[in-house]
């Protein structure tokens, strides 16, 4: 039966009698057909377009039937495969058959076999049609679940997303207020991948990491000679990052006088390399991040006022998870899905007992903190569910009857109810790591 | 002089033996090809095809294939007849 809409088919074979022949029936049977000469180039076409079906020599040139077969595994591409074989590669077919093959069929291809061809594309067309809608399926609910890197539905990191899209297009600096753990990075990564410098470069610098000199070294680079030991010239931060952005992490942390240097690096949109005389233009985006609370950094003189405005013109609150305790379970499946298949493990979920634990701690340490406990956990299980042993910190551990009831000792549920201004005005110092 | 004999054909058997099941290999192909041509020539026809061009190509392209087949084989009877005598020689 000739499909609704014309379905792609792929011939590969480099045998051109065949090609014609093949090409001629199923054009003749309403299919687009397109036909390649060799494994190598059904690859690259595959990669390139959609096509429901491939009918592959299992004898092909460059990458044989099978090799192809593999590689479509490997890359994910979305196709139905058909092998045809001459009879001596039968095993070959079969190996074909437990690798993923749609369906195998044997040389020479007479009426009753192209019959039984015409027969099975359909049924692998609607195979391939299925996997498609799943595709589509998973993509959606992807976004709704999903923004670039960062993972959550709730009101809260729906305000977070909104305020990405908003920011994104501008080369307005953002200034990301959050605990540690709470992934400030990757919100700084998705204003980049959402900004029209999503081509440019990303740099990462940690301001709290370097000392002072190469913190300073790295931001704006030296000239040869420029200190002891400098024997070659160096680009720095701003030199690299050029028509892209840079995110500084942990900006208050920023020695005073690198923040006097920073300030006239943005004002200007050039820099002077350490021991050098000329300025060089850049043209960069800056993203900072802080965890620490900002009103009493700047009445400390920890943060100079100048540089807080130049930085802050748009200010991104990330919350803690605690205060968006909707995305737990969410976060807290992903991890799980994500570390068995890291460590081959075939966990099928969290008991009663686990969930009970994660949803009333507090989670001090944010999703860094549930992602490295999700982690530890999946190594430890045993069985083929997290438990609430696996999951509970050992020093948590003394209080376990309590935890696996819903209410671990040390992180009290009623901390959950935490008035979302407390939290933000006593930002967790103890939580980083 | 027996015995180094006796190693060339241990040596030429298997490579012959490896000819013939390339040249039946190809015989093969040669067929599946006419059988491909035909069918759409067949397909065509049964269609009511009313140009000879929507046929001509698929019959030339399947009376190659049916000639490589035809040479092929006979290549392949030589060899394999010849093979089967050496192996008979050897016993």
């Amino acid at each position: 039966m000739p499909p609704k809409s014309p379905q792609r088919i792929l011939v590969a074979d480099d045998e051109a009698a065949i090609t014609q022949g093949l090409s001629a029936i199923l054009s003749d049977e309403g299919y687009d057909v397109s036909v390649v000469g060799d494994g190598e180039r059904a690859l690259e076409e595959l990669s390139t377009g959609d096509y429901g079906v491939v009918l592959a020599d299992l004898k092909m040139p460059k990458v044989d039937g099978l090799a192809l077969l593999e590689e479509l595994q490997r890359r994910n591409v979305l196709t139905e495969c058909i092998i045809i074989t001459g009879q001596a590669t039968i095993d070959s077919a079969v190996q074909a058959m437990r690798e993923g093959a749609y369906d195998y069929i044997e040389k020479p291809l007479n009426a009753e076999k192209l019959n039984r061809l015409k027969a099975l594309i359909p049924k692998a067309i609607e195979k391939y049609e299925i996997g498609q809608k799943n595709r589509e399926l998973s993509s959606k609910l992807e976004t709704l679940t999903h923004y670039g890197e960062l993972t959550g539905t709730s009101e809260e990191m729906r305000s977070v997303y909104q305020i990405i899209d908003a920011v994104a297009p501008s080369n307005a600096s953002v200034l990301i207020l959050g605990e540690s753990g709470t992934g400030k990075e990757l919100v700084a990564r998705a204003v980049h991948s959402k900004s029209h410098r999503a081509k440019g470069p990303f740099f990462a610098l940690n301001c709290a990491a370097l000392p002072k000199d190469i913190l300073e070294n790295e931001l704006f680079g030296h000239e040869k000679g420029a200190f002891t030991g400098s024997v070659n010239e160096k680009a720095g931060a701003f030199e690299m990052a050029d028509g892209g952005t840079i995110f500084l992490d942990e900006v208050a942390e920023m020695p005073t006088d690198i923040q006097v240097k920073l300030l006239r690096a943005l004002e200007s949109r050039s820099v002077r390399r350490l021991g050098g005389k000329k300025e060089i233009a850049v043209d960069i985006r800056i993203v900072a991040a802080t965890n620490k609370d900002l009103q009493k950094a700047l009445v400390d003189g920890e943060l100079r006022e100048d540089l807080y405005y130049r930085l802050a013109v748009v200010e991104l609150f990330l919350p803690p998870l605690r205060e968006r305790v909707a995305d737990v379970q969410l976060l807290a499946n992903e991890f799980l899905v994500r570390f068995s298949q890291q460590n081959n493990k075939q966990l099928t979920g969290f008991d009663d007992g686990a969930w009970a634990w994660i949803h009333a701690y507090t989670w001090p340490g944010n999703v860094r903190e549930l992602k490295n406990a999700v982690e530890r956990a999946v190594i430890m299980a045993r069985g083929e569910q997290v438990t609430a042993h696996d999951i509970v910190p050992r020093h948590l551990r003394a209080s376990l009857p309590a935890a696996a009831a819903g209410r671990p000792a040390a992180e009290p549920a009623a901390e959950v109810k935490k008035p979302a201004a407390k939290a933000k005005a006593k930002p967790a110092k103890s939580g980083r790591k | 002089m027996a015995a180094a004999a006796g190693d060339t054909e241990t040596r030429g058997t298997p490579d012959r033996t490896e000819e013939v099941r390339r040249l039946s290999h190809d015989v093969k192909n040669a067929l599946h090809g006419a059988s491909v041509n035909l069918e759409v020539v067949r397909s065509r026809a049964g269609r009511g095809a009313t140009e000879p061009a929507q046929v001509v190509q698929f019959l030339e392209s399947a009376a190659q294939q049916l000639e490589i087949a035809v040479r092929l084989h006979k290549e392949l009877a030589t060899l394999a007849l010849a093979l089967a005598g050496e192996r008979a020689g050897s016993h």
